[in-house]
């Protein structure tokens, strides 16, 4: 699984992107509780923070399979 | 509807907007620039950062375009928003619409825009 930080996300992070191994679909918890241990500063961004799944934001249910691109979208600010 | 929809690094200057339509049924162009204040708060800026999760943000824009459709018909927009550095003055966003008549382009435009700000994931950073 892709996971992609952008904007705060990424300067937290100290990267742009990070492959996260598993081989079972995983729910949102999981999904961050597997960040944070890699990259304990993000903990700050978590609560502001939405993810997106193949370019779709999430639901709230949503399970992140294997072969997702997740996204981890800090508050936008475009235009 | 005709969707144009371009990131650039480049500056966003009249000959990327649009020239006056030739369409037989537009009777309005609403055109729009937004850009980098110098001053942000009491904080002088040079310039900011902007970067895109692009592929993204071009699915969000259609799907905002398809619902405001529905509401306010227009006949074509297009869009151009400026990624990398971009100086003080500077456009960083450019949003062009035709339509039939002024009002539903006014409309468009300003739930367009406030959409924009709320789930793009485009970001400034300083």
């Amino acid at each position: 699984m892709k996971v992609l930080f952008f904007a705060q996300a990424r300067q937290t992070a100290g990267c742009p992107e990070y492959t996260l191994r598993t081989d079972r679909p995983l729910t949102q918890a999981e999904l961050w509780a597997s960040l944070l241990t890699t990259f304990p500063n993000l903990a700050s961004l978590q609560k502001s923070t939405r993810l997106a799944r193949n370019a779709s934001y999430l639901d709230d249910s949503e399970l992140l399979q294997p072969g997702d691109e997740i996204a981890v979208i800090p508050p936008v600010s475009g235009g | 509807m005709q969707i144009e929809i371009i990131f650039t690094q480049e500056p966003i200057t009249r000959p990327q907007a649009w020239p006056i339509p030739h369409g037989a049924e537009t009777g309005s162009l609403v055109e729009f620039y937004g850009i980098v204040r110098e001053i942000e708060g009491t904080e002088k800026i040079p310039s900011l950062h902007y970067e895109a999760y692009a592929s993204m943000a071009e699915k969000v824009i259609r799907e905002k375009i398809a619902l405001i459709e529905t509401k306010y018909p227009c006949q074509a927009v297009r869009i151009v928003h400026r990624l990398g550095i971009i100086p003080k003055g500077e456009s960083a966003i450019y949003v062009g619409l035709q339509s039939k008549h002024r009002r539903e382009g006014f409309l468009f435009l300003q739930e367009f825009m406030d959409e924009f700000k709320k789930d793009v994931p485009i970001w400034k950073l300083k």
